[in-house]
């Protein structure tokens, strides 16, 4: 809240008050999800103090106006989260790149530093899981403030370069279909609303560079979005992997399964948080997606050719969007679906209450302020320039709680279709439970001789499916491998199938070579008549060439 | 908007909202009709998923000493997904314009809500096959793998309705495409129509046999809305001159007399385009050859109509240049 309010406090009196610090830039707004990031940090970890001084120093960062201080600090934010000597590499190597992309430069540098974040990896448990929000958010911060206040205009090579990092970012990150490691699946997947800022900062600056104030606005708004709407929801995600993994005493998802059974609440958590972050509607990922397609479609010149890379830029985009929903339900179906595959996660309990309120602030602001995301798209840069640029006196101001495409046609309200949703849904509610109330008929029993259930000696009595095996029938729950094994299965052809293709191949070269031979062995006939079919030929060319006058 | 316009398109919002409801049970039952008369086998009547929905419906869960852990469990989850996703698709349903234009939901009726919420809604309803066991779950993702692929084709259906329309909004790209396009006619629509199709045709619409009582029937009524919907945006795209358009100046009989042609269309499209999916489950293919099918039909179908669409556009643009030089020409030429 005191990040919000800071935010507002842009045209106060008082805010150069302290030197190389201050609200009116872009880059302040990254107050907000340092702050949420902090905000869920729990204090009894062994690394909490770490962890809230770097969010503390992140914030600085976020604030200053002196590059110098924001190097500085950025850095501090970094190495705090360092995890241990022997895993330093790649941290240190991405602390680096990010203070030389806070040197006065051309903007590669930046790029090469998004690009490095992309790939931050695990950091470890506790306060040390939320390390990748600090980091990325620190990297995307300097991009920020190289392409929003840097005097110096991108080059279209750079502007390609960073919609590509973005989109390449967000593809190989879907590796989270795969992975054994719940730690890693929730971090590939935190991953993708940060390749999606880096392309809207590619956007913004090929809209500038285009001087189109309108898509430059959307793209700073689908930035701006993302920052306020979908980090601190990511992050609370973060959080939500490492507490699953706390409680089901074990990283390796083969281990988990069945949370809803016994954590019921953090399983609540869970969906709420897929359903706050999924790029589907009414969620505040699809009001971001929305304004990057929209933003491409406004920026789609006239000539095929040229509008190709658009095209596959939005391809890519349905792309990011497929592989980021299959892997939210892979992760719901191995986590909260089934059955616990460990006796450590059969006895795992609900997290406390304590626990619990820093993920729903997050979870509910986030889900408050994607309501509201016209009010949200106010603090974009570019804001009055959009207003005042070509066909101004025919704009109205848009509404607080809808998205405005570039095209000014095109529209989001995202509380109209919560609100649709949420009325169908309290009548299908009460419908169910009346039918349930008034249902007459049990199932209907096949063979009524035989018992549905058997009860178990041990188990407390648990009652089990009737088995067909002499030791009961094996409850097989889907494995880590069957969201992988069905994608390859569907872009790669099987060894059978190729087998048979070439079989059918060389059955097909065989056969034509044969009937060439054939036909090679029938060729006297051919020469016995040959002369007469060529005399006859040239007979009638004669009597055309005389008939015609 | 005046106020009968108004009433006009509350009317016809709600007529629309409990016809597709009523309706989506009947047009499944229709497909698996024709698709077993065209295979050959016995046909069930059309009614007969209407009778399955009501049986479900009064039809209780067991009591919870009879069940088993994953009945329960299932239970569980079916509760939540079952009206989740049936309020998703029903949701999507009052965006789509069936039987008539400018609906009371006309301005919020963007092409990336309405199919994004009709998958969210598929992938819904497909959480409590999820929760199965190997055999069910692994049938139940696959299912939403072969959701999932259709949605880079989505994006390349909206770039052709921007390149058309400059928006997105479904209205108004359907009343641009009803009143004629300049650019070649509409014959990269019906390209979109038919990626669209291929996004429609079902993979199954049987949900899990752990899951039972309204829970089901919820589960069976929002696969048959999905199917609908989708039916209904293709047809939509391939024939949009059979929309009602209601006036606010005409008289109240002739806006009736409009939209009941504009229903009576509707149900013959979706007629039409059951028959031609029926068809094409003839193709006989394994769930993955199925899945590759349907993706790269869609993929080819949009990129396709794109290119139709630029060239005719290009083409037109010449046209209209050639025209413009001719007139200059003349202009210049007249004393």
């Amino acid at each position: 809240m005191t990040a919000l309010t800071a935010l507002a406090w842009k045209t106060a009196p008082g805010r150069n008050l302290i030197p190389g610090i201050g609200t009116e830039s872009v880059s302040s707004l990254f107050l907000f999800p340092f702050a949420m990031t902090g905000l869920l940090i729990d204090l009894r970890d062994r690394a909490s103090r770490r962890a809230s001084f770097s969010c503390a120093a992140a914030c600085i960062a976020a604030l200053s106006t002196n590059l110098s201080l924001m190097a500085a600090a950025g850095a501090v934010s970094q190495i705090l989260l360092f995890p241990s000597r022997r895993r330093l590499s790649g941290g240190c190597l991405r602390t680096l790149l990010f203070v030389a992309a806070c040197t006065p430069g051309d903007g590669w540098t930046a790029c090469v530093a998004a690009l490095a974040a992309g790939y931050t990896g695990n950091r470890g448990r506790g306060a040390l899981a939320l390390a990748p929000s600090i980091e990325m958010g620190c990297n995307l911060l300097v991009l920020v403030r190289t392409v929003f206040q840097s005097d110096s205009i991108l080059t279209p090579q750079m502007v390609f370069t960073l919609i590509t990092v973005g989109v390449t970012i967000s593809i190989v990150r879907a590796i989270a279909l795969s992975t054994s490691r719940i730690s890693a699946a929730f971090i590939n997947i935190f991953a993708v609303p940060y390749g999606m800022a880096v392309v809207a900062i590619g956007l913004f600056a090929f809209a500038s560079a285009e001087d189109s104030s309108l898509s430059a606005h959307a793209a700073a708004s689908a930035l701006m979005l993302d920052l306020i709407c979908i980090w601190p929801a990511a992050t609370a995600f973060l959080r939500i992997g490492d507490l699953i993994a706390a409680g089901g005493g074990s990283d390796r998802i083969a281990r988990l399964g069945g949370l809803i059974l016994f954590a019921p609440w953090l399983a609540g958590l869970f969906a709420a948080g897929a359903c706050v972050f999924a790029l589907l509607p009414p969620g505040a990922g699809f009001s971001m997606l929305w304004l990057l397609a929209e933003t491409t479609l406004g920026l789609l010149p006239d000539r095929y050719a040229s509008a190709l890379p658009f095209i596959f830029l939005l391809f890519g985009l349905g792309g990011i969007v497929a592989l980021f929903c299959l892997a939210l339900l892979r992760l719901l179906m191995l986590v909260m679906c089934g059955a616990p595959r460990s006796p450590r996660m059969a006895g795992s309990v609900d997290i406390e209450l304590p626990t619990q309120y820093p993920v729903i602030v997050c979870l509910a602001v986030s889900a408050i302020m994607s309501c509201i995301p016209g009010l949200i798209t106010r603090f974009a840069p570019g804001f009055s320039g959009a207003l005042s640029g070509e066909g101004a006196e025919t704009r109205a101001i848009p509404s607080v709680i809808t998205l405005t495409g570039p095209d000014g046609l095109s529209s989001w309200t995202p509380g109209v279709v919560i609100i649709m949703f949420a009325v169908i849904m309290a009548v299908l509610s009460f419908l169910r439970r009346k039918a349930a109330s008034v249902s007459r008929f049990a199932p209907r029993t096949i063979f009524p001789d035989i018992a549905p259930t058997e009860e178990t000696l041990w188990a407390d009595g648990m009652k089990i499916q009737p088995s067909w095996l002499p030791f009961g029938e094996p409850l097989l729950w889907p494995g880590n491998d069957m969201a992988a094994a069905i994608l390859r299965q569907l872009v790669f052809i099987s060894p059978a199938t190729r087998d048979y293709v070439r079989r059918r191949f060389f059955k097909i070269l065989i056969l034509t070579l044969w009937r060439v031979k054939r036909a090679a062995a029938g060729l006297h006939i051919v020469e016995a008549y040959g002369l007469a079919a060529i005399l006859m030929v040239a007979a009638f060319g004669l009597w055309i060439v005389t008939i015609v006058p | 908007m005046s106020s009968s316009s108004f009433f006009c398109a509350l009317t016809l919002s709600v007529v629309q909202f409990g016809a597709v409801v009523l309706v989506a049970p009947l047009i499944s039952g229709f497909r698996t009709f024709m698709s077993a008369r065209l295979t050959g086998v016995a046909t069930p009547p059309l009614l007969r998923r209407w009778y399955l929905i009501v049986i479900c419906c009064r039809t209780a869960w067991p009591s919870r000493s009879d069940t088993d852990l994953l009945t329960r469990r299932a239970g569980v989850i079916a509760s939540i997904a079952a009206p989740a996703s049936l309020a998703t698709v029903l949701t999507a349903s009052v965006l789509v314009p069936t039987a008539g234009s400018d609906l009371i939901t006309a301005h919020w009726s963007d092409f990336f809500v309405i199919t994004l919420l009709l998958l969210a809604a598929q992938f819904t309803s497909r959480l409590p096959a999820l929760n199965s066991l190997a055999e069910t779950a692994t049938r139940g993702f696959q299912q939403s793998v072969s959701a999932a692929v259709i949605i880079p084709s989505l994006f390349l259906m909206a770039t052709l309705f921007f390149c058309v329309s400059a928006t997105t909004n479904l209205d108004i790209v359907l009343s641009g495409m009803r009143n004629g396009s300049d650019f070649g006619g509409n014959a990269p629509f019906v390209l979109a129509a038919g990626a669209l199709l291929a996004a429609a045709a079902p993979e199954s619409s049987e949900p899990v046999p752990d899951v039972c009582g309204p829970d089901r029937a919820m589960l069976m009524l929002a696969c048959d809305c999905i199917f609908l919907v989708w039916l209904t945006l293709a047809g939509d795209f391939l024939w949009p001159d059979t929309l009602a358009l209601i006036s606010g100046h005409a008289s109240a009989a002739r806006n009736l007399g409009a939209i009941f042609t504009g229903f009576f269309f509707w149900m013959l499209r979706c007629t039409v385009l059951c028959i031609v999916l029926a068809s094409g489950s003839l193709i006989v293919a394994g769930p993955a050859g199925r899945t590759r099918l349907k993706a790269v039909a869609a993929l080819l179908l949009s990129l396709f109509a794109i290119q139709v669409l630029f060239s005719s556009h290009l083409s037109a643009t010449a046209e209209w240049a050639e025209r413009r030089q001719q007139t200059y020409n003349t202009g210049s030429d007249a004393p």
